[in-house]
């Protein structure tokens, strides 16, 4: 049993992983500020305080991503023998919960001032020695809250792309969506100026629902990748890198059959080949050779460790608790034609 | 500009429309200098309603009782106006809307400003912002009516 391999992150990447922790640093000071401006306009509108709690708490998944990243990329030690890279699922799981509280709040809340039949009041600012309607600055606070939002996250998508980071994608697509947020308390503060007081809290409870399902999808995605699920691409979609290896692993020419599973930490894979050799012969080294090799196929896959196994059927139970589309992905892949 | 925003925000309960050229219905709790009801409605607060209501051409129906009933009258828009001496910091703040405050300062000796409000009923947007201008522009006139008061 070898130890894990450390795993760095590929030079080619390096440069969009310090751009991606600028980005970060001034997403958090840019949230901080947008929560400061929203709190003097917030008025009693009940969809201006829904944009404001989730502009605070969007400020999470970026501290958590700065905090835990650094430490995801330590090397392994005697006392984290795999490394750290699960550091990346807790931080995403650290985000998506409070998402769920959140939304549920603010679902409750807004479907009280509708049922009190409340009157969202607001009144005057005074800026610069005049009384201002704090409809107006509220409106323009929103814009605020939305414009850099939303270039920020398109810059941060691409990056998350490249380094494999389902929070840092999770988080540019929530940030890519946030002028949804900012429009629907803006709907809410112009209906308030047109004296439709329902309008506000309706709106405040179109932005709790999409929290909710916001957190409900970010943390099943975040339980899954704790749980050992099998890899996915770094959108959620199938990633087909098991079979890729398990045919590579058939290719060989000391090779009658073999099966692969593999899981995901974080930016890393681990995964055992379970191989039924031809012959015995030279067995070690080969079995050495093969598992180095397969670090080299992918930058994701930090340990390979391949068992010789006398046939399948040992490991088939284990092996194939592969869920039923998996098993599906594989026949795709082994009737494919030209192998 | 704001000439068209003139009619923006809008009152859900048309208080606005109601009372200007008609009546508004003051509540009036006594707390002095801020307000009086004995022998007839006196006080800082009572003489910038007066003006106020003359200035949108209404006239000012008073209606006496303790502030917590009169606070929930105007919660209930079953008044347009609460004058009780109230400060922004009162505890009614979620269920009536405070104007901005016509006058902050120390006068009760303990060493913080207290910003003093009128109280109006809830959501009354439009209503809350033409009494905010209306106070805002009145400042200097609550504090000379305080010192006339306080001799």
């Amino acid at each position: 049993m070898r130890a894990v391999t450390a795993v760095d992150i590929p030079d080619d990447r390096k440069p969009d992983y310090r751009k991606a922790k600028w980005i970060q640093w001034i997403t958090i000071a840019y949230l901080v500020s947008v929560a400061i401006v929203l709190y003097f306009v917030l008025g009693s509108s009940q969809a201006m305080r829904a944009a404001w709690l989730e502009d605070m708490l969007s400020i999470i998944p970026s501290v958590s991503w700065v905090i835990a990243t650094p430490i995801a990329w330590r090397k392994p030690d005697g006392n984290f023998p795999y490394g750290y890279h699960r550091a990346v699922g807790i931080a995403y799981l650290a985000s998506a919960l409070p998402l769920l509280g959140l939304g549920l709040y603010l679902i409750i809340e807004a479907a009280m001032k509708l049922f009190q039949a409340t009157h969202p009041s607001m009144g005057t600012m005074v800026i610069l020695g005049e009384p201002v309607w704090i409809g107006w600055p509220a409106l323009l606070a929103l814009a605020y809250s939305a414009i850099p939002s939303v270039i920020l996250g398109r810059l941060k998508l691409p990056l998350a792309r490249r380094l494999h980071d389902k929070p840092l994608i999770a988080d540019a697509k929530m940030r890519k969506a946030d002028w949804l947020t900012a429009g629907a308390a803006g709907i809410g503060v112009i209906g308030i100026g047109f004296g439709i007081w329902w309008l506000d809290a309706a709106a405040a409870l179109l932005i709790g629902l999409d929290v909710l399902r916001d957190g409900f999808a970010q943390t099943s995605r975040s339980i899954g990748d704790l749980a050992d699920r099998r890899p996915t691409t770094a959108e959620g979609g199938e990633d087909d890198l098991p079979e890729r290896l398990r045919d590579w692993l058939c290719r060989l020419s000391w090779v009658e059959n073999a099966d692969v599973r593999m899981r995901e930490a974080g930016h890393v894979l681990y995964g055992e080949g379970f191989v039924v050799p031809k012959d015995e012969g030279d067995l070690i080294r080969r079995i050495n050779d093969a598992a180095d090799e397969a670090l080299g196929l992918d930058w994701r896959v930090a340990e390979f460790t391949i068992t010789p196994v006398a046939s399948l059927s040992v490991v088939e139970g284990r092996s194939d608790g592969a869920s039923e589309p998996a098993r599906a992905a594989r026949d795709r892949h082994r009737s494919r034609p030209g192998r | 500009m704001l000439a068209a925003c003139s009619d923006f925000p809008k009152d859900p309960q048309a208080t606005t429309q109601r009372a200007v050229g008609g009546v508004v219905r003051v509540g009036l709790s006594e707390n002095p200098p801020w307000t009086d009801v004995d022998p007839e409605p006196g006080g800082v607060e009572v003489e910038l309603i007066r003006r106020y209501a003359e200035a949108i051409g209404a006239r000012a129906e008073w209606q006496y009782g303790a502030a917590n009933d009169l606070l929930a009258k105007l919660e209930h828009f079953e008044l347009d106006i609460v004058a009780a001496g109230l400060t922004a910091d009162t505890p009614w703040k979620g269920r009536i809307a405070t104007t901005l405050p016509y006058l902050t300062a120390d006068t009760d000796g303990d060493g913080t400003r207290e910003r003093h409000v009128l109280a109006v009923p809830p959501g009354e947007n439009g209503w809350l912002v033409r009494l905010d201008k209306f106070l805002h522009t009145h400042q200097q006139e609550a504090l000379l009516l305080l010192s006339e008061a306080l001799q």
